[in-house]
């Protein structure tokens, strides 16, 4: 049958001016409540979404035609076909002499001549968004992200795996301890390399531009822009490397283009109190304060927007002179970047011997600190810690160009915490949010904030971020690298861009990153309570730093180098994962050696133990090298059922792969396929985000 | 003669505590009381006030001790309140329960008792919500079931109107946009002639539809003298509101310094309190702006017109706002109000008297500069506001539209009046169809909701697949408190309580506070054109 509400339209259209029909009760009345949806007679949000149809209307006529609602709405659909004649012939001439001269208009202050409860078709919820911001997802990008939440299980299911080695003393802690080490020493030296050749670049790029350094202040602003404009915006993102060892993809561009990268650099006055500040690291504040505002105006994309940005850190950077009383003198050029390195490398090497000893006195109290609960108690407690690891683990992407901007907020925090004596560390999140509004607010607040997407740039910047708090964090010498790895201690979001000093305090956003870590190394204690001995409990404990602390980070960072270091560890990981499952599950027998070469290994720990008591220095390579030294001779007592470990291993890691294949392509595929249940509306009820030019007092309430 | 009726207002908030609901609730109680009608007023115990007050013209209030979690609001138990509310409710013999505000939660469950004591339920929203964060998705939820079995919604604005429909699920045609009002005597301008009786020129034609008197309120003879502004006169821009998030105050920490920058002789006062107040002071003190922003703190309701006649132009930052009653305030003071397009803003003031904004920064700042040069021009009449604005918006007409709303639903207006004609084309025609199922569902009397058990649990059970048995459990063990309460405490076993001697409903001619017709615009439009000459 043919919709009545047609010829009701058509009806009504005809003889006034609104194109649409009031909405009359017999159309939102309900019809019966056996149908579909629940209560029919209330308009339910999904009605709603097509502005110019009535709510219920259609639907009625669906359902009395089609005769879904059986039995007592049979008879309806003779008489709705018969009513819209019957109201056009009857209601025409009642309602001209009531009803409108003007079209209804969603105004309070005007005299409709309309009932109060008149609901206008044409204009009821035309405003009302649905999924505005709604970005689909495509199948591989996707596949590509979930790699991250894999390394993350991945490393959580070796480091299980080694504790059940550990505790049925298939596999002796040394041994696992000593491979682990010899890793992060590898890892360590790599992404050393790392920072030492995008800090090369970026220090090659400053002293060609040291000839400009004691100019005036007024002519910033016009050499910013040519900065920006002027050379590519490659070039301007390598002054980040410099920023806080970033920018990986950049770095070619870096050697390629020194001069222009950043014309105005270090020397400049303004800059001299932050460089003089007595601190630890101060070979990289320095390079990274002077790199501040270049980056800065790299963040915004034009070049025409780097006048601005200028301007606010002109402003920025004038208070603070005005505020600290310290006027030092003009200070050329950089520090020698070799002296810097190697104070870096030395604290961190300081903070490895720190964790190392602080864990070695502390595992005799680690042993006996959960003696008087069961084991099921701990079984089911790290069972929930690991499962908090991984659910809170900061898989984060940023994939947003602006993020830039907070590649300044560390170093900003370094020098402008330190004149302001004392700023709180704030949420990367907010931070983030901060330099956003800042970057675009400066740049024209027309922008929308987060919704413009550049891929060249968006993988570079995050990594940088992240590689500077680790800096941060080495240098600072935090105990527990896990911090470092958090990314949320630096940032302030005020003093980065905005210019003012007020520092905001971290809020509303719990610091999951740091959480997830926690959560990790408290299962890694308890599990390691239960073991027997000091030396296993040490192994492990320093093992799951390591796996929990330093690993997320340089995972990180190669994700950020190229996607296919990501590619390749994350292969690695879950075929050592697999493999430990298999080995675990499918080879019950303790090795024979095991017990011999776990003496030995013992002994070897303690005299390595011992001679580092009277050394009172020891490097990580020395203990390197005995857990070498010990992973060889514990292989070699375990060479003789290798073959068995050998087939259960490849067992675990075909099946490893597979069930990683099915979850990721099937979990991707599952997410594309929820997409069409997502419904989000918008509307003009929603609380305006406004937009701040000089965000400086932003955060939601 | 129309009927009048028994009402109870449910609200948590009310005075003492100062805002925009409760002000809402006692003005139009008082019209209310003025047309006839009996009402009492249903709070929590607030410090100091307990038990039953009398407020002026013997509206009377029952503050019910209940414990207050947040911004007094109560703790919502689902059940408790019934004891009290069924002796309050048969005590003064109420008909209609009149709850308001959707973070009320003693509105919700009144509504909620009200409908299985079989009474009949209206529910005001005066606020806005949105549909994205947790705590509005819990808030949408007991709307949903508050709103499930409610009669009638009013809405303050039709953006609030859509809003309410689309979070509890209603039916569009059982919500009516009710405006708030102001008390236009208490905000005149500065020197305007004191309102006498009547001003004669202010009765039009009752009948709505004939085309408007131009003279009928703009040539009035007590139009104030107009305010002329040299080039160099100070102008004065006044915000009052309290100084939170989504009040916009970050975009009025930004946007001063640029506009005390761009205009010179102009100044700025602020009144109002918050946590964002910091933001201001600091702002002040970073651009020493000490000598052109004065700071006034908290005020008193009363005291708001004393501040805003200091003004020439009102800013309004707010990020989110159903109604904005203080920008009608400002206009009847005879203020040019600068305001953020948001909500329910746009529909509430002509565009004469507002210059809107984008909430951001710049627009902020380039729409003030755009009303500060209105003004210098003078351009703007706004002595003529206050008149207008009286007869935009008046409680009288508030309270009349509200009386249509319980007429309709108590029958005492027929279905088809009160929803739209067809429906009583259906009728009369005889066709069984879909009417039989509406009077299977809203019950024989036509505009009304079926008290019947099952056809309630019917409309709670559509409420969600989980939520909805809830409901139904609830409203389950709802019904049974009741009947044991009937066992218990008797009916017969309850005072009446003595109403005080009804008020003979006035009839009144003077056409205010109906809205402003659109001939008045352009009688605004064509008087105020000549000064663009001078």
């Amino acid at each position: 049958m043919a919709p009545p509400s047609g010829l009701h339209q058509t009806a009504l259209s005809s003889d006034f001016e609104t194109p649409f029909p009031p909405l009359v009760r017999s159309s939102t009345a309900p019809v019966a409540f056996k149908s579909h949806r629940a209560d029919p007679s209330h308009l339910a949000p999904e009605d709603a979404y097509s502005p110019v149809s009535p709510p219920r209307r259609t639907s009625l006529y669906n359902v009395d035609g089609s005769g879904s609602g059986s039995g007592t709405n049979a008879p309806n659909g003779s008489a709705n076909e018969l009513r819209p004649r019957l109201i056009r012939r009857k209601e025409g001439s009642r309602s001209r002499s009531r009803r409108r001269q003007r079209r209804f208009q969603k105004l309070l202050w005007v005299k409709q001549s309309y009932p109060d409860n008149y609901t206008d078709q044409a204009t009821f919820l035309e405003k009302l968004q649905r999924n505005p911001r709604v970005k689909p997802y495509d199948f591989w990008p996707l596949v590509a992200d979930s790699t991250v939440i894999v390394q993350q299980v991945c490393s959580v299911i070796i480091f299980v795996v080694c504790f059940v080695g550990i505790f049925q003393e298939r596999v002796s802690p040394v041994s696992v301890v000593g491979f682990g080490s010899f890793a992060t020493f590898i890892g360590w030296l790599l992404w050393d390399w790392w920072v030492g050749e995008e800090s090369l670049g970026a220090q090659r790029a400053m002293d060609g531009t040291t000839t400009h350094s004691h100019r005036g202040r007024d002519p910033r602003p016009v050499r910013h822009q040519d900065s920006c404009g002027g050379p590519t915006r490659n070039a301007s993102i390598v002054s980040l490397p410099g920023a806080g060892a970033g920018a990986g993809t950049g770095t070619g561009a870096a050697t390629s283009t020194p001069a222009s990268a950043l014309p105005s650099a270090a020397p400049s006055p303004r800059l001299d109190q932050h460089l003089h500040i007595p601190r630890f690291s101060v070979g990289p504040a320095d390079s990274r304060s002077a790199s501040i505002e270049p980056s800065t105006a790299a963040a915004s994309p034009a070049g025409s927007r780097a006048q601005s940005v200028a301007d606010f850190h002109e402003a920025h950077y004038g208070h603070h002179r005005q505020r600290s009383s310290i006027s030092s003198p003009i200070r050329g050029g950089g520090v020698l970047p070799g002296n810097s390195r190697l104070q870096l490398r030395l604290s961190t090497i300081k903070s490895a011997v720190l964790i190392y000893f602080t864990l070695l006195g502390l595992s005799p109290i680690l042993k006996s600190l959960t003696r008087s609960t069961s084991s099921d108690s701990i079984w089911a407690m790290s069972f929930w810690l690991l499962a908090i690891n991984i659910f809170f683990f900061d898989y984060s992407i940023n994939n947003n160009p602006f993020t830039q901007a907070t590649i300044t907020n560390p170093h900003s925090n370094q020098t402008g915490g330190i004149v302001t004596g004392g700023s709180t560390p704030a949420p990367a999140g907010a931070a983030l949010r901060a330099g956003v509004g800042a970057g675009t607010g400066a740049a024209t607040p027309l922008i929308p904030t987060l919704t413009s997407t550049s891929p060249p740039t968006s993988g570079t910047s995050t990594p940088a971020t992240n590689a500077g708090t680790g800096t941060g964090g080495t240098s600072s010498r935090q105990p527990v690298p896990g911090t470092s790895s958090s990314s949320t201690p630096t940032a302030v979001p005020t003093t980065a861009t905005g210019g003012t000093t007020t520092p905001i305090p971290a809020q509303h956003k719990f610091p999951i990153a740091s959480l997830s870590t926690n959560a990790a190394l408290m299962a890694s204690t308890v599990l390691a309570s239960r073991l027997p001995s000091t030396g296993q409990v040490f192994s492990l404990t320093l093992f799951s730093i390591e796996v929990f602390g330093l690993f997320p980070v340089f995972r990180r960072y190669a994700r950020h180098r190229s996607f296919r270091y990501h590619v390749i560890l994350t292969v690695l990981l879950l075929l050592g994962a697999g493999a430990g499952v298999g080995i675990i599950i499918g080879a019950p027998c303790p090795p024979p050696g095991s017990t011999t070469s776990s003496s030995v290994t013992m002994a070897a720990a303690a005299a390595a133990g011992a001679a580092g008591r009277e050394l009172l220095v020891i490097s990580p390579t020395e203990e390197v090298i005995d857990g070498g030294i010990m992973a060889l001779g514990w292989t070699r007592g375990v060479c003789e059922c290798w073959q068995t470990w050998l087939k259960h291993s490849l067992l675990g890691m075909i099946v490893s792969c597979l069930i990683a294949a099915v979850a990721m392509g099937g979990c991707s595929w599952w997410l594309i396929g929820l997409q069409k249940y997502k419904n989000e509306i918008y509307g003009p009820w929603d609380p305006a985000r406004p937009i701040i030019i000089s965000r400086r007092y932003y955060d939601d309430e | 003669m129309a009927p009048t009726y028994r009402i109870a207002m449910v609200c948590d908030f009310f005075f003492p505590q100062p805002g925009g609901i409760e002000s809402h609730i006692y003005q139009l109680s008082t019209k209310l009381i003025d047309r006839g009608h009996k009402v009492i007023i249903i709070t929590h115990a607030y410090e100091g006030r307990t038990g039953v007050r009398y407020l002026t013209n013997g509206l009377k209030v029952y503050h019910v001790p209940f414990l207050v979690i947040y911004r007094s609001a109560t703790f919502p138990t689902v059940f408790s309140f019934f004891p009290v509310f069924r002796n309050i409710v048969l005590r003064e013999r109420i008909d209609i329960v009149h709850g308001h505000a959707s973070l009320s939660s003693l509105c919700h469950e009144a509504i909620l008792h009200a409908r299985t004591m079989g009474l009949r339920t209206v529910f005001t929203d005066h606020s806005l919500f949105g549909f994205a964060d947790a705590a509005s998705i819990l808030t949408n939820k007991l709307l949903k079931f508050a709103l499930s079995d409610v009669d009638h919604v009013i809405c303050v604005s039709h953006t609030c109107k859509e809003n309410t429909v689309l979070r509890a699920s209603l039916d569009p045609l059982m919500v009516s946009v009710i405006p708030n009002a102001v008390v236009a005597d208490n905000f005149r301008p500065l020197g305007y002639p004191t309102t006498t009786s009547t001003p004669p020129s202010s009765i039009s034609s009752p009948i709505p539809g004939l085309p408007p008197n131009p003279s009928s309120s703009l040539s009035s003879s007590l139009t104030p003298p107009r305010r002329i502004l040299g080039p160099h006169d100070p102008i004065t821009i006044v915000v009052i509101s309290r100084l939170f998030y989504n009040k916009g105050t970050d975009l009025l920490t930004a946007a001063i310094p640029r506009i005390l920058a761009a205009h010179p002789n102009t100044r700025f006062i602020i009144a109002g309190s918050g946590p964002k107040s910091i933001d201001l002071e600091q702002m002040i003190e970073q651009n020493v702006l000490q000598d052109r922003v004065e700071m006034l703190g908290p005020i008193r309701h009363s005291e708001v017109r004393d501040v805003m006649v200091r003004g020439h132009i009102y800013l309004h930052p707010s990020l989110t706002e159903a109604f904005g009653t203080v920008i009608v305030e400002a206009a009847s003071c005879g203020l040019y109000v600068v305001c953020t397009q948001v909500g329910g803003i746009p529909e509430v003031l002509p565009g004469h008297m507002t210059v809107f904004a984008k909430p951001e920064e710049d627009d902020l700042v380039a729409a003030t500069g755009k009303a500060i040069a209105a003004l210098r021009r003078n351009e703007v009449r706004t002595e003529l506001f206050h008149e207008q604005v009286k007869n935009m918006y008046s409680w009288t007409n508030v309270a009349e539209r509200t009386e249509r709303v319980y007429n309709g639903i108590s029958g005492a207006i027929s279905e088809a009046e009160f929803y739209g004609y067809d429906h009583l084309k259906d009728h009369r025609n005889g066709s069984n169809g879909s009417w039989t199922a509406v009077t299977a569902t809203r019950g024989m009397r036509s505009g009304v909701q079926s008290f019947a058990l099952i056809d309630r649990l019917k409309r709670y059970y559509g409420c969600g697949v989980w939520a909805g048995k809830l409901f139904c459990v609830c409203v389950i063990v709802d019904y049974l408190i009741f009947l044991f309460l009937e066992l218990v405490f008797p009916r017969e076993s309850i005072d009446i309580c003595p109403d005080w001697p009804r008020k003979k409903k006035v009839v009144d001619t003077r056409r205010e506070g109906g809205g402003l017709e659109w001939g008045d615009v352009e009688e605004y439009r064509r008087r105020s054109r000549p000064s663009r000459l001078r």
